[in-house]
């Protein structure tokens, strides 16, 4: 197989938490082993529940955090080693979008400098003129009017503000976009708009996405492959139509159980118990406390990321794999 | 009915002029029943509930009549209003973190609840408080009274809180985006003990949210509001599956599902101060024509219990 465009080798991200002067540091492990592969025109889901390690895990893809352990490649060369050159095809190559577009962007500036900055800072204009062109155009691809151009943030709904996060994103000509959770911060209808311009950048530019997201539905719209966090391990990784068709672990199971119904006068299952603290991650498999179909083996043995039957889905479960 | 809003209208006086953000909201709910309450961000929302509970902010005044076992709350004197406030109407909010007092333990602030309406014992407060906390089954409430709300994780504080609203046994709880802040698993937990609570208590429940899909899960009847007016009201199970506004349809339509195309309506809500002439969607409006933008449609009942305010609906929908 060719490079992966991004690579993640198990990769840990352990925070060290002083609970009191004198107390014991007690270690909190935000992302615990994750291997993952990012390749061209390829968006991978990536869902799981609040605190399952979504953020960290996307800090770490964009470098801007050193793991603990493991490490992350762009095209085969680690990204915390990177130099000059690469570096910046690094920087310009990976975007990202957050999601609180409130918070992204400098409110004392105006469009045309927002979304030109990383044009001037990556050089990928020699003009003023140029740069109005290319920021007019980025707007446009974002669905918004030139007479955007001169506002404030303030001036525009947070549906708009996503917008613009995204132009500035696209204008270094990104392969791959990391977005955590860039819809929830919007309202249905915004979701929606939001998320069909994210499908629609992709079939025009053939943009890779990481897309973090606690929802179910966003993922199954836009993932050709999803990922499932716990506690900062992936429990299954998957293609869509497979995930949805069947998803094998009892976790999967439970998140899609949960997810609003779309049929009238169903209810979605109501799951039972919290995500445990991560500073008291269960032993053996760390989903077992909350697991409907735990057996011996389950408080005991961690399973390990495997393709059941060789396939290419990958569960950690035993119920699949032999341990 | 247990309560009736006829006309309710909420407007704030602004650099603007007087500008109304909730008009002419009728509808009613009966005892022990479940309301739902949809619409886009800026719709008018907790307006409306916080217009029914008489906390409207600084600024904002109301107008109609919010009936509540046949009493106008909207003409009791501020000492009553406050005194059916927890024992008779709660509430509970998007983010329980900004509703409790950050330095006082959770048994505390239950117990203080308790304690509003009626004389109990410290003794007796206490037990009841563990057994508030235990009927919204918060895991080992002996030990959960003495914690402080940071210590909590968001679906526990969001329980503390029900705790409260149903301390003094309301006869109506006001739920605004109870579940936002949470993951789809916590909100499955939290609407489905809101839901056995009103079972359990005979206490009716207007919820709040903009998923329609969520609310059709748990609602009898549905409301869907646009630039502060009623668009549609109707069973939830039919609204859901056989919308009589273009408004409703275009929010269900916002909802992603496998293998069908998305298809957002477009533009989004104006501000109260630029709607539109005529009916109020009809700028964003897939099927508007000239008549539409001429006069604001009445809602009108075009099934049993189903009314649309939409002048094309019969036409389009029926
Ligand atoms: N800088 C930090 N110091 C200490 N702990 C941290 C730090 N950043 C994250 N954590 C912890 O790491 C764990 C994973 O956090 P993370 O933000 O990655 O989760 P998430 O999956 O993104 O959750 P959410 O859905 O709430 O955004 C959490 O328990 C969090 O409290
Ligand atoms: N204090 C205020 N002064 C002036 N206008 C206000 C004030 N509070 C709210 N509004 C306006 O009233 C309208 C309705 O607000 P409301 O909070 O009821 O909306 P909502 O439907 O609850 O929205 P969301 O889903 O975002 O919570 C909005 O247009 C808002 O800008
Ligand atoms: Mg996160
Ligand atoms: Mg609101």
């Amino acid at each position: 197989m060719s490079t992966p465009l991004l690579e993640a080798r198990g990769l840990r991200k352990y925070f060290s938490l002083r609970r009191g002067l004198w107390a014991r540091p007690m270690v909190l492990r935000a992302v615990d082993g994750v291997d993952l592969q990012v390749g061209k025109d390829m968006v991978l889901g990536v869902v799981g529940e609040s605190g399952s390690g979504k953020s960290t895990l996307a800090r770490l893809l964009l470098a801007l955090l050193e793991p603990t352990e493991g490490d992350v490649l762009f095209m085969g060369h680690s990204v915390f080693t990177l130099k000059d050159e690469l570096m910046r095809a690094f920087r310009q190559a990976v975007q990202a979008v957050f999601q609180d577009p409130f918070a992204s962007l400098n409110p004392r500036k105006r469009v045309l400098e927002l979304v030109g900055e990383p044009l001037r800072i990556h050089a990928l204009v020699q003009s003023r003129g140029e740069l109005l062109e290319r920021v007019r155009e980025l707007l446009q691809a974002v669905g918004l009017g030139p007479e955007a151009l001169w506002r404030y943030p303030h001036e525009f709904s947070g549906g708009q503000r996503q917008r613009l996060c995204i132009a500035r994103a696209l204008a270094v000509e990104p392969r791959l976009i990391i977005a955590d959770e860039p819809l929830s911060a919007l309202d249905v209808s915004i979701q929606a708009q939001v998320l069909s311009l994210f499908a629609e950048l992709r079939r025009q530019r053939g943009l890779s996405y990481v897309f973090i997201s606690h929802d179910l539905r966003v993922v199954q719209y836009l993932s050709d492959t999803v990922a499932v966090m716990y506690l900062g391990r992936v429990l299954e990784q998957a293609s869509r139509e497979e995930f949805f068709r069947k998803p094998l672990h009892p976790y999967s199971q439970m998140l899609l159980a949960s997810a609003p119904s779309l049929e009238p006068g169903r209810r979605r299952a109501v799951p039972k118990g919290d995500v445990p603290s991560p500073l008291e991650v269960p032993t053996g498999c760390p989903f077992h406390p909350r697991c409907p179909r735990r057996f011996s083996p389950c408080d005991q043995v961690l399973p390990k990321l495997q393709a059941p039957g060789g396939g290419g889905r990958l569960v950690a479960c035993h119920l699949y794999n032999p341990y | 009915m247990l309560l009736e809003l006829q006309g309710l209208s909420v407007s704030f006086r602004t650099s603007r002029g007087q500008v109304e953000v909730v008009s002419g909201l009728s509808f009613g709910i009966p005892r022990g029943s479940f309301f739902g309450l949809a619409g886009e961000s800026g719709c008018g929302k907790s307006l409306t509930a916080l217009a029914i509970m008489g906390l409207l902010p600084e600024g904002a005044r109301a107008s109609g009549r919010v009936l509540f076992e046949g009493t106008d709350l909207l003409s009791l004197p501020p000492a009553e209003m406050r005194c059916l406030r927890g024992k008779e109407l709660a509430m509970v909010f998007q983010e329980p973190m900004t509703s409790l007092n950050p330095v006082l333990r959770v048994g505390y602030q239950v117990m203080e609840a308790l304690l509003a309406h009626r004389p109990l014992s410290k003794a007796e407060a206490q037990q009841r408080a563990v057994e508030l906390l235990r009927a919204v089954r918060l895991p080992s409430p002996e030990l959960r009274l003495r914690e402080y709300p940071h210590q909590l994780s968001g679906g526990m504080r969001q329980r503390v809180m029900l705790a409260m609203a149903i301390a003094c046994g309301p006869k109506l709880l006001l739920a605004d985006e109870p579940t936002t802040a949470l993951d789809v698993t916590i909100e499955a937990q939290i609407l489905e003990l809101i839901d056995s609570l009103r079972r359990q208590r005979q206490m009716a429940v207007l919820l709040i949210s903009h998923d329609l899909a969520t609310l059709a899960e748990w609602a009898d009847t549905i409301g869907v509001m646009y630039a502060g007016r009623l668009m549609e009201l109707g069973p939830a199970g039919e609204l859901f599956s056989r919308p009589l506004h273009p408004y409703t349809r275009g929010l269900l339509e916002s909802l992603p599902r496998a293998g069908q195309p998305l298809r957002p309506i477009p533009g989004m809500v104006p501000p109260p101060w630029r709607l539109p002439e005529g009916c109020k969607f009809s700028d964003r409006c897939p099927f508007a024509q000239q008549a539409c933008r001429r006069q604001e449609p009445e809602l009108q009942a075009l099934r049993p219990a189903h009314a649309a305010r939409c002048i094309r609906a019969e036409e389009l929908f029926l």
